[in-house]
């Protein structure tokens, strides 16, 4: 893939997370654009390249620019927006945690899975809470169990029992 | 002299019979609490990834057994004789700290469906091979199971009743497969008698909910209750904000209400169906219609499951034992006269929708127990089937 599908392949996929104004961003890119241009211009006054190589040069430095601008833009925007411009974090507001196995078995906790989704959600809640375990070993060597008991758990590798 | 040699002797030996006592205590086996051996079986067992649909499918008759089924039950036969133990235990102690309220934490009930399917499976291959007492003596276990599960937490009464309904269900298969043999039918008949000496309810699990409330709600528990508790979003975050700015009388005036609430919601339960019905319905939506307005339903509108469908699936369970008590006593006249009564035998347990007795029909293949009354949450009137070996 050339580098111009590239970086249009990027802006497309990049577009959908952030939100700013047309005129904004056509204001941004044509000033550096124009910053480009009296750039090359200057230069080619000194080295006079040919014709060709003069216009593929621009062209991908524009697109270089282009993509430069998007991500900061991009950036600053995704900071602006996920904090709000001088505004204090809100102590009040319940963030969204991922409930341990410990809160996940809780009579209370089920009860709410009972009423989501019947025996069926109590169920996968309690198949969830009880995953982390993990698997258990298909050997553990007698080194490994004294590995464990000694808290050496580099020696052998460490067994979950 | 001789006085005091005597008495060294008895000493002596009292002293060695009561080591030899508790020595022998120690190691018997089964231990005095079921609950040993179930958390033994749920953490051996495992579930199989290959062939979990193909055992619900054989277990409810639908399709035949197969080598993997066998292999399965192979690989497994020492779970199942752990949990045949632990269900023969009379006590059965999970270890639930109970003075957490409703933070207490509860073991690992998927499993417990998960070892029912294994002693299912099994009871339909002891049926199959017509070693029929054994498949039946399969069902007892699993009732005895259920019972130990149904702990004070709502929860834990839900998943046993999901297990009795269940093997409701793998039960009637067995009937329906085995010639009527007086004395495996008497004795299936005491069995579930010496069940009812102490009846599979649902109120045990309605009076700890509402201790587990008032215990919950305190300044030291709530906030992990509701935390832990309920699903993120904006009705957690108002109660939470609401938590925050509580004093001792929002405590105090939340408690009262979750006392009344709860007095209404018991003796709700205790209405005829119908009644019970509507009751519930109205008072499952109380505390979320009051809760904006009145901050005393706060902690009732986090705290409370739905009623409603609690006492659907109690109904719902405790009709179709009721049907397979009635079909037991059918089954014994069948096999004391050689054909099925023309009319429902006196004194037999009522449906529970409609408190009146099941309406019997013989069919072609057996007979069918229907209810009078019909289940108000699907719009049906539930018919139970039994059939008969040709």
């Amino acid at each position: 893939m050339r580098p111009k599908e590239n970086i249009e392949k990027f802006v497309r996929v990049r577009k959908p997370h952030v939100t700013t104004s047309r005129q904004m961003d056509k204001r941004t890119l044509d000033d550096s654009f124009a910053a480009m241009e009296q750039t090359i211009r200057t230069k080619s006054a000194e080295h006079k390249p040919s014709v060709q190589r003069i216009s593929i040069l621009s062209r991908m430095i524009k697109l270089t620019a282009a993509a430069a601008v998007i991500i900061v833009t991009t950036g600053l925007i995704a900071v602006f927006v996920d904090r709000g411009i001088g505004e204090k974090p809100d102590t009040n507001t319940v963030s969204e945690i991922v409930k341990s196995p410990v809160e996940m078995m809780t009579a209370m906790s089920l009860e709410r899975a009972f009423q989501r989704g019947g025996i069926e959600a109590v169920e996968e809640q309690s198949r969830k809470a009880f995953r982390p375990l993990g698997l258990k070993p298909k050997n553990l060597s007698f080194d490994q169990i004294l590995a464990e008991f000694n808290g050496n758990c580099h020696s052998t590798g460490r067994t979950r029992l | 002299m001789k006085t005091i040699k005597i008495r060294t002797i008895a000493k002596t030996i009292f002293v060695v019979l009561a080591l030899f006592v508790s020595a022998t205590s120690s190691f018997a086996y089964p231990p005095d609490n079921a609950a040993v051996l179930y958390y033994r079986a749920f953490m051996l067992y495992e579930k199989p990834d290959n062939i979990g649909p193909s055992l619900w499918d054989y277990w409810k008759g639908n399709i035949e057994l197969n080598e993997k089924i066998e292999q399965y039950l192979k690989k497994n036969r020492r779970i199942i004789n752990i949990v045949l133990d632990a269900a023969s235990v009379d006590h059965c102690d999970w270890g639930l700290d109970y003075s957490q309220g409703t933070e207490v934490l509860l073991p690992p009930l998927h499993k417990a469906r998960e070892i029912f399917v294994l002693l299912a499976v099994d009871a339909r291959m002891q049926s199959q091979r017509g070693d029929y007492r054994k498949a039946l003596g399969r069902c007892m276990s699993i009732y005895r199971m259920a019972r130990h599960l149904n702990e004070r937490p709502i929860i834990c009464y839900l998943v046993a009743a999901a297990i009795n309904a269940a093997n409701h269900r793998c039960m009637t298969l067995i009937l329906s497969d085995m010639p009527q043999d007086i004395e495996t039918l008497t004795w299936l008949r005491d069995e579930l008698a010496e069940f009812d000496r102490q009846p599979y309810s649902v109120k045990p699990a309605l009076r700890w909910k509402r201790e587990a409330g008032i215990i919950s709600m305190s300044l030291e528990k709530i906030d992990n209750a509701v935390r832990s508790g309920l699903d993120d979003g904006p009705f957690k975050e108002q109660v939470l904000k609401k938590i925050l700015e509580a004093d001792k009388q929002f405590f105090d005036r939340n408690k009262a209400y979750w006392n009344k609430y709860m007095e209404a919601v018991q003796a709700a339960f205790d209405l005829p169906y119908s009644q019970a019905y509507s009751k519930l319905k109205q008072l499952d939506e109380k505390p979320a219609k009051e809760f904006s307005k009145n901050p005393d339903a706060t902690l009732t509108a986090a705290c409370s499951p739905t009623w409603l469908k609690i006492y659907t699936l109690s109904t719902r369970l405790g009709s179709h034992t009721n049907a397979i008590k009635a079909a037991i006593e059918i089954y014994i006249i069948k096999a004391k006269t050689g054909q099925f009564p023309d009319a429902l035998p006196t004194g037999l347990p009522p449906d529970l929708f409609s408190s009146k007795d099941f309406q019997y029909e013989k069919t072609k293949d057996g007979f069918v127990l229907r209810c009078q009354g019909k289940d108000l949450a699907r719009d049906v009137i539930h018919q139970y089937e039994f059939k008969v070996k040709k």
